[in-house]
């Protein structure tokens, strides 16, 4: 109770609170003066205690029986806090001066305490020491609003007088109202991307995505579109704009690198592979394979991660909702999705319908009501009403036709130079092979540690196919090793001796009339270094200015090869490094001197030169040499399944039909490695041209499908 | 560069190579030493060069990280010297002729909204300590540098204030939160109504889905297999319950809304002022009981705001 103040003592004066009771969680005093209904509250010594914070200032949080929260700020060094609500606690509950508060810890680490009125008793508070005290807020102010620790930092600043020059703070001004003012209709990401050309359906697709459909879409623009580009312009976009952070990329296994290339040259974006992380929920920005991620190892920790961003390519393998795959990418809890396929129907229409329910469960209602609304019975893949089945789809997916771009796709030209080899080469050839058969199957025993194994025959084959010298310096390398010291070494000397025996390269002598009838820049791709040496002394003994290009150089090398090349330099020779991420297009011409087995490396050659973005017709020359593993290779890709004249991306979707677990790479060593002699590989290859035939069809058939379905044609 | 201690030089034109310190970076993902340009045709020729330009990502990550160093100034008026405004007692003054400076406060505050989108906006609060007047303004307090200088003029007394800077801050957040509220208020109730509206979807869709596999069920039971089939519907069943709850925490995450509130920098404007004689404090009840505060770099017991 209070005195009369007239007789008022000092410490009665004073706004320091006398504490009445105390313990190891709390306090009671009498509450006293103006300064508690000011928003101040002066604590003593003994209070301090129920207060160790080491920060000069520090927010804490006072929680009124009525579980109001009350928002202050302790100055440590001080001795107060400051509250702009005590007043309004202390009407509310009709607090005199002389009344008993009590103020009792509830959480250290949230920085929050009891704020009770004792009704004027003097009660001794106490809170078993040890207990759990449950924190229940129903506040009536408004708790979606929250404020950065660093404000206090900038406080305590200002209390102390520590004033920086004005040129710093105002820079930190300026860097907020640049990355404010970056929220412009335009589109960020367009400002930094490097070697592409964006589309107007590409920036339109961005758009939409992010403007109408709230980041979770289907992109299923044809094939040879562009997808890549629109998800990368997308995710930067979210990660410029602050609205992304983690972001997942699953792609099939086999075209982690090339996504990593690509968002590293084309959107300045580092991502890491699930090689490169220790820790996925560390990695903010990572690109893996599907099956990767749904490993055993490695399954439950990414659905416990909260992704921003999710991009699934390739996503129709997702069809089937029975599968893993499905239950898994359903299962991954992300903000934003995007599933990138240029087939989202191949074989059935609950194929678009499992797709669209990982997206937007419940768009197309039910399985059932959506057989029954929108499948035809004679056909799985056509529907009915298709109409309303595309209105519906608007909402969630995004589908460009190459007609409708206006773009112009240049055609590729392709001529194919089918060689006689020399007769030396001829006979180096059959010998080699021969002996590839025979060694095959001799793997390294005990009583044989030494002997040549199977990658290393297949690579020989592969040296021969490219060029004799590839072939000597491989030969050579592989005796001065002297890892094969038994009969395999009688038989190698045999061969380097054949290789070196050669004198002129037919299809080098090819290569070099093509070249002079050229007046043009051309690129001649090479698998091997030994044939690119070979290559490179052959075309500068001839006068021509040559820009070398392989996966040796540094890249600021690299990046000199290309501009002498695009300057001043008529040729450039390159082993499959060449030029990934780079602009190539304005050169028209490509060489394939050899030709890997692996047609998604063919693929991506020509993807140097033809592309969105060139503007000219492309003319591919390829050289083979007739009876040889290559040619039967070249007629496959060529006449089956007409590689190269496909949209860059088709090849990968017909592969795709084949239904074979193998590579068309191992099924073609498998051919050129089984096959007893000649005539029985000759059946094989035809067997698998066969086959490629047919995916060929059904991706025609499935082509046609969608046509019908999406465009109503 | 200079905040964080990175020293740089120009190495070509328009080049510039950076020593990264080891404690920055990891921020810089790792580079010892970066090579940057703000010449897009030069990034574009040097693939291994570092972009700095609107829209580029390194220059977000700057950013980010100039956000996180807390600074403070004072900046001192070459305006004449004004009467100061009234403060809320209204009475007669006398005014003298000293001249001293009048702190006043600026809080720049950057607010980021989230409920499923995300956008950020800056305002500032101006704080005059002696009426107390918060202004709440959109965008960040703009100084025109050829009217303040960072010295005071000599002789200049800079002068006492009353004020506490923690309360006048919040204050400044009481004030901002309010010319928030309306905004704040629309963006739930469209956050709810999301909500709302996906959940029915979704809800309508696992109910339909139940019912069907109910159904199912009923006619399984005459078959033989009917135990394990009538088991694995079941099983399908509590998964679509597991998923219902699963949505609906989803959902619920991605539509509420999340305001945050940082202080960007915080600035006092020191106004040449006449002096008024300050009244004697008088011992009623009404009387401000806020002593001023000394900073502990051992000034004299002044506010905390010189």
């Amino acid at each position: 109770m209070m005195t009369n103040s007239l007789t008022r003592t000092r410490a009665e004066k004073s706004p320091l609170i006398k504490v009445e009771s105390r313990n190891e969680l709390s306090f009671t005093f009498q509450i006293k003066g103006k300064a508690f209904q000011q928003g101040y509250l002066f604590l003593n010594p003994q209070m301090k205690e129920l207060f160790p914070f080491n920060e000069d200032l520090c927010s804490v949080t006072f929680i009124d029986d009525d579980e109001v929260p009350h928002s202050a700020i302790y100055h440590k060094m001080r001795g107060y806090m400051v509250c702009l609500t005590f007043n309004e606690w202390w009407e509310k509950k009709k607090v005199c001066e002389g009344d008993t508060v009590s103020i009792e810890l509830i959480d250290l680490a949230a920085r929050t305490y009891r704020l009770k009125v004792l009704n004027g008793a003097m009660v001794k508070t106490t809170v078993p020491a040890g207990e759990n005290v449950e924190l229940r807020i129903a506040s009536v102010s408004d708790t979606s609003i929250s404020y950065n620790e660093h404000n206090l930092e900038v406080l305590r600043r200002m209390v102390k007088g520590e004033f920086s020059p004005f040129r710093e703070t105002s820079l930190i001004q300026l860097g907020e109202e640049l990355a404010a003012g970056i929220c412009s209709e335009e589109l960020l990401s367009l400002k930094t991307c490097f070697g592409v050309s964006t589309y107007f359906h590409q920036v339109q697709t961005a758009r939409m995505v992010m403007d109408k459909l709230n980041g979770r879409a289907l992109l299923a623009d044809e094939v040879g579109l562009g997808k890549t580009i629109e998800a990368g312009l997308i995710l930067k976009e979210y990660l410029l704009r602050g609205m992304a952070r983690k972001v997942l990329i699953l792609t099939p296994a086999s075209l982690i690198t090339q996504w990593q290339q690509e968002l590293k040259t084309k959107f300045d974006l580092s991502f890491k592979n699930h090689l490169e992380i220790n820790d996925w929920e560390d990695s903010d920005l990572v690109i893996a394979s599907l099956d990767t991620a749904k490993s055993q190892k490695n399954q439950s920790t990414v659905q416990k991660i909260k992704y921003d961003l999710l991009i699934v390519d390739e996503a129709h393998k997702l069809k089937n909702r029975k599968t893993k795959n499905w239950k898994f990418v359903n299962s991954i809890n992300t903000k934003y999705l995007l599933m990138l396929t240029a087939t989202p129907i191949q074989n059935d229409m609950i194929e678009l319908f499992n797709l669209i329910s990982i997206l937007k469960p419940g768009h197309l209602s039910t399985v059932q009501k959506f057989k029954d609304d929108f499948l035809a019975e004679r056909d799985k893949r056509l529907p009915k009403n298709s109409t309303k089945l595309r209105e519906m789809l608007a909402d969630i997916m995004i589908r460009h036709r190459r007609a409708d771009t206006l773009i112009k796709f240049p055609q590729r030209y392709v001529h194919t130079h089918a060689v006689d080899l020399n007769p030396d080469e001829a006979e180096l050839y059959r010998e080699l092979t021969d002996f590839i058969r025979k060694r095959y199957f001799t793997l390294p025993t005990h009583k044989n540690p030494r002997g040549i194994n199977r990658l290393t025959l297949i690579l020989l084959q592969k040296l021969m196919g490219s060029s004799t010298h590839a072939l000597a310096k491989a030969l050579d390398k592989m005796i001065a090793s002297n890892f094969y010291k038994d009969d395999f070494d009688h038989s190698l000397k045999r061969l380097l001796d054949m290789a070196r025996n050669v004198k002129h390269s037919k299809k080098g002598q090819v290569l070099m009339e093509i070249v002079r009838s050229l007046n043009e820049k051309v690129i001649i791709f090479t698998q091997f270094r030994g044939t690119q040496d070979y290559l490179v002394k052959m075309l500068e003994e001839d006068g021509y200015s040559v820009a070398v290009f392989n996966g040796q150089l540094s890249q600021v090398e690299k990046d000199r090869c290309i501009e002498d090349f695009r300057g001043s330099k008529q040729i450039l020779v390159s082993t499959e490094s060449g030029g990934e991420g780079r602009n190539l297009q304005f050169c028209k011409v490509l060489v394939n001197f050899d030709l890997p087995w692996n047609p998604m490396r063919i693929e991506q050659r020509i993807g140097r030169i033809h592309r969105l973005g060139q503007n000219e017709d492309v003319h591919i020359i390829n050289l083979s040499a007739r009876d040889t593993i290559e040619s039967y290779v070249l007629e496959l890709l060529d006449k089956k399944i007409n590689l190269f004249r496909l949209i860059i991306g088709e090849l990968e979707m017909i592969l795709g039909n084949m239904h074979s677990k193998r590579t068309l790479e191992q099924i073609i060593i498998d051919i050129v490695t089984m096959s007893p002699n000649q005539d029985a590989m000759k059946r094989k290859f035809k067997t698998l041209g066969n086959k490629l035939e047919k995916a060929l069809q059904t991706h025609n058939d499935i082509t046609q499908a969608q046509e019908e379905i999406f465009n109503g044609e | 560069m200079d905040m964080v201690g990175i020293s740089r030089r120009e190495c070509e034109p328009g080049i510039w190579a950076a020593k990264i310190p080891e404690a920055e970076q990891a921020f810089f993902n790792g580079f010892e030493v970066l090579k940057f340009t703000f010449d897009r045709e030069q990034a574009e020729l040097h693939r291994d060069l570092e972009l700095i330009c609107e829209g580029s990502f390194l220059l977000r990550k700057i950013i980010e990280k100039l956000a996180e160093l807390p600074r403070v100034s004072r900046l001192f008026s070459l305006k004449a010297p004004a009467v100061p405004p009234q403060g809320s007692a209204h009475e007669l003054r006398v005014v003298s002729d000293n001249v001293y400076y009048r702190p006043r406060v600026v809080f720049n505050f950057k607010v980021q909204f989230e409920c499923d989108q995300r956008r950020e906006k800056l305002y500032s609060v101006l704080a005059d300590t002696a009426s107390d007047i918060l202004g709440v303004e959109d965008g960040l307090y703009n100084v025109d540098m050829s009217e303040f200088s960072e010295t005071p003029q000599e002789g200049m007394k800079i002068g006492e204030s009353n004020t506490d800077i923690l309360r006048l801050y919040l204050q400044a957040c009481q004030k901002l939160e309010e010319s928030l509220a309306s905004e704040v208020t629309e963006l739930r109730e469209w956050g709810d109504e999301q909500c709302s509206e996906n959940l029915k979807v979704f809800e309508a869709y696992l109910d339909e889905q139940k019912h069907e596999l109910l159904k199912k069920k009923e006619n399984v039971s005459f078959h033989l297999y009917f135990f394990q089939k009538e088991e694995e519907i079941d099983r399908l069943i509590d998964n679509l319950e597991e998923e219902r709850k699963r949505k609906l925490s989803e959902l619920r995450d991605k539509f509420s809304v999340r305001v945050k509130i940082g202080l960007v920098n915080s600035v006092v404007l020191y106004t040449p002022t006449v002096g008024v004689a300050s009244h004697k404090p008088r011992k009623t009840g009404d009387k401000k009981l806020m002593p001023a505060f000394a900073s502990t770099s051992g000034f004299e017991t002044r506010s905390a705001i010189q």
